[in-house]
């Protein structure tokens, strides 16, 4: 059922791609259980720019766990890990719903980027505290810095 | 293209001039697994799914797929109409394609008359075959549906023939016999009536079982697959109320495998009650065999046989996590803790406490039995817990209790925790009378040292520590205690440092602390090395 799923999912993102990926693709031809993305960094915001390498790892569950995506590009942003990649997203844990497919969560993962993070519930704990203490300027910056750096090819 | 890769899908339509069939297309598709859905089923919340992609989801999460509200397996209903929608789209569809796919390529290339013209053909040709297939699959289903109408039929008429035929005997009365007196049309000698009397009932009732049996057959495979399908659902069982034996053998009576784990053996009787009761909602349901294949399906992707190397990622949360990937992946941590612990274990400097609980009773009547410390103690008199009179009170009556000459009483407030090692009650025996913030504060119990009470409690009293130290006085002794114990976690120290920084009194005593570092340290050390059986000796020699 799984890979019958992503087949499908697969074949629809070819045939109609979204606007927040560049790429979608599985690691190699005979392992359909691991992808890798290439995220935009949404317009407008710090991370414009800027493309972000992702690897998603299905469980062979899937749809009825989530898969588990991380960021292989370290991007500065409040809910991510930057050493290791891992997303602080509830979609990816508890409110997974097997309705949900490879592309939208990577949206949610986009407007993540977009909507600025939870400071909260930090994995970069610097930005969160920068957000925190109001200082949006110097945050911005920041996560600026580090998409130039790190996320824009050139 | 293998025509194995040519996934059916919505995006088919999207570059035709009827592409708002993809929306159609995409409603008639499962959520779950994105294909058209297979035995729609409606949940008690009027969502539909396919009956085996939502028995598996709530039988994983026990919610709805779509708006997360709670709903079980068995209020599942079939969607009968939208089942319908499904299979008549589904044989329309290729046709509607090749049609739609037609005029695109007419429109795109209205000039070019050659090509269009070989397009066409193509085209034509493959709208043919296309047609021809379903043809041949409706002429087939015809000549299925016309073969199963006329069986029907020499049953029906083999009925009548009888009824004929019982009708035909009448009019010869006389040989002598006489007639079932109770209508089932038999002739016999007058003596047999009342044993036939005793049969006919039955005979009668077996013949009318007969007669509506032979035109439900007569209805065709729906008819004889219902004969032949399984009518009885099976429940999820109490997995947690049942012995692995009792399980395996229920495995065993369903007739599926029952190697592996407990837990294995659970998750395949979910995927098999899931297969089953798919199979019994079903309008085809399939035979035994198939669902003991796809159960074998399952087996081999996800149950004992699928290989480990996905799946595993995401376990932390699934009831199956992988306890040996995740303690190898944390050992440095684990093993780190370990060696703190032995550490604190070893010099329990972690008690620095004997100094401040001579600080903190600051009673005349200490002195006498805290023969421990007793050289440090000028030095720290500021009155630590002066901002706490609950902690004062209680110390006081504890030093009071002890003058009497009572055996101490245990400290309640913690009275959670474990009891202390053989070397904490030692230490703290006298001064735990006084010291409230001690968790360990029981009353001198010779418990049996074990590992875990070792390990355990140095890092509580140090957690607790950390706790008491924005109070105030723990500072004093936090600020020396760093010394014997080179490697602490950084957030206490952390921690630590902010407090210093921001308490304007605690600095006094941090640096007068300080001063007073090297001679303190030797009774911390030379305390934990007695053995247990002094506590005793001590208090009642005070």
């Amino acid at each position: 059922m799984a890979s019958k799923r992503l087949i499908k999912e697969l074949d629809a993102y070819n045939k109609d791609p979204s606007p927040a990926l560049k790429a979608l693709e599985p690691k190699s031809e005979d392992d359909l259980f691991h992808w890798v993305a290439v995220l935009r960094g949404p317009e407008g915001t710090a991370y414009e720019g800027g493309r972000f390498t992702l690897t998603i790892t299905l469980p062979s569950t899937y749809p009825n766990t989530p898969p588990e995506i991380r960021f292989q590009t370290p991007i500065c942003h409040p809910n991510v890990n930057f050493k290791t990649g891992e997303i602080c997203l509830d979609l990816l844990k508890t409110s997974w719903t097997p309705a949900y497919g490879v592309v939208s969560t990577l949206e949610a993962v986009q407007q993540l980027l977009s909507a600025g993070g939870e400071p909260d519930s930090p994995l970069n704990i610097d930005l969160a505290r920068l957000l925190r203490e109001g200082d949006l300027v110097g945050a911005e910056g920041l996560v600026r810095f580090y998409t130039r750096m790190l996320a824009m090819p050139r | 293209m293998d025509s194995a890769y040519d996934v059916p899908d919505s995006t088919d339509w999207l570059n035709t001039p009827l592409n708002g069939f993809s929306e159609l297309e995409n409603a008639l598709h499962c959520q779950i697994c994105k294909e058209f859905y297979d035995t729609p089923m409606i949940t008690s919340c009027n969502h539909t799914f396919c009956s085996k992609c939502i028995r598996t989801s709530l039988s994983s999460d026990g919610k709805c797929p779509a708006c997360r509200t709670s709903d079980q397996a068995n209020k599942l209903r079939n969607n009968w109409a939208l089942q319908e929608v499904v299979t008549t789209f589904v044989t329309a569809r290729p046709a509607a394609l090749g049609v739609a796919r037609q005029a695109q390529e007419e429109l795109e290339a209205p000039k070019r008359v050659g090509k269009r013209k070989r397009a066409a053909v193509l085209d034509s040709d493959d709208i043919a075959e296309a047609e021809a297939s379903r043809r041949t699959t409706r002429s087939k289903s015809r000549r299925i549906a016309a073969s199963q109408e006329s069986q029907p039929e020499p049953i029906e008429i083999a009925d009548s023939d009888d009824e004929d035929e019982e009708y035909r005997p009448q009019p010869p009365p006389d040989d002598g016999l006489v007639e079932c007196p109770l209508g089932c049309g038999k002739r016999m000698k007058e003596v047999d009536v009342f044993t036939h009397l005793d049969r006919c009932e039955d005979e009668k009732k077996q013949a009318s079982r007969s007669k509506t049996k032979a035109p439900l057959n007569g209805f065709g495979r729906s008819a004889s697959g219902q004969n032949a399908r399984p009518h009885d659902r099976i429940n999820e069982l109490n997995y947690s109320m049942m012995k692995e034996l009792a399980l395996k053998k229920k495995l065993k009576d369903v007739g599926i495998p029952d190697w592996g784990s407990k837990q294995l053996q659970i998750q395949r009787h979910k995927e098999w009650v899931n297969i089953w009761n798919a199979n019994c909602d079903s309008n085809h349901p399939r035979s035994k065999r198939e669902l003991l294949h796809d159960l074998d399906v399952w087996e081999r992707t996800q149950g004992g046989r699928a290989s480990n190397a996905n799946g595993l990622s995401s376990t932390i949360m699934k009831k199956d996590f992988d306890r040996d990937a995740y303690s190898k992946r944390h050992e440095d941590d684990f093993s780190r803790l370990i060696a703190d612990a032995k550490r604190k274990k070893s010099n329990p400097a972690a008690e620095p406490k004997p100094p401040k609980d001579e600080e903190d009773t600051i009673q005349q009547p200490t002195a006498s039995e805290t023969p421990i410390s007793t050289e440090p103690t000028t030095n720290d008199r500021t009155k630590p817990y002066e901002d706490n009179p609950e902690a004062l009170s209680s110390v006081r009556e504890k030093v009071e209790a002890l003058n009497r000459g009572e055996s101490i009483e245990p400290v309640m407030n913690e009275g959670f925790k474990a009891p202390a090692t053989e070397v904490l009650p030692m230490d703290t025996g006298p001064s735990d009378a006084h010291d409230f913030a001690l968790p360990h504060a029981t009353q001198p119990i010779a418990d049996p040292p074990s590992i875990f009470n070792a390990t355990t409690n140095p890092l509580d009293t140090h957690e607790d520590r950390n706790a008491s130290q924005p109070a105030g006085p723990a500072h004093g002794e936090a600020g020396p205690e760093k010394d014997p114990i080179p490697l602490r976690r950084p957030s206490s120290r952390d921690e630590h440092s902010t407090h210093e920084h921001t308490g304007s009194p605690c600095d006094l005593a941090t640096h007068i602390a300080d001063t007073s570092d090297p001679p303190r340290k030797v009774p911390m050390f030379a305390v934990p090395a007695q053995p247990v059986g002094d506590i005793d000796g001590g208090v009642a020699g005070s």
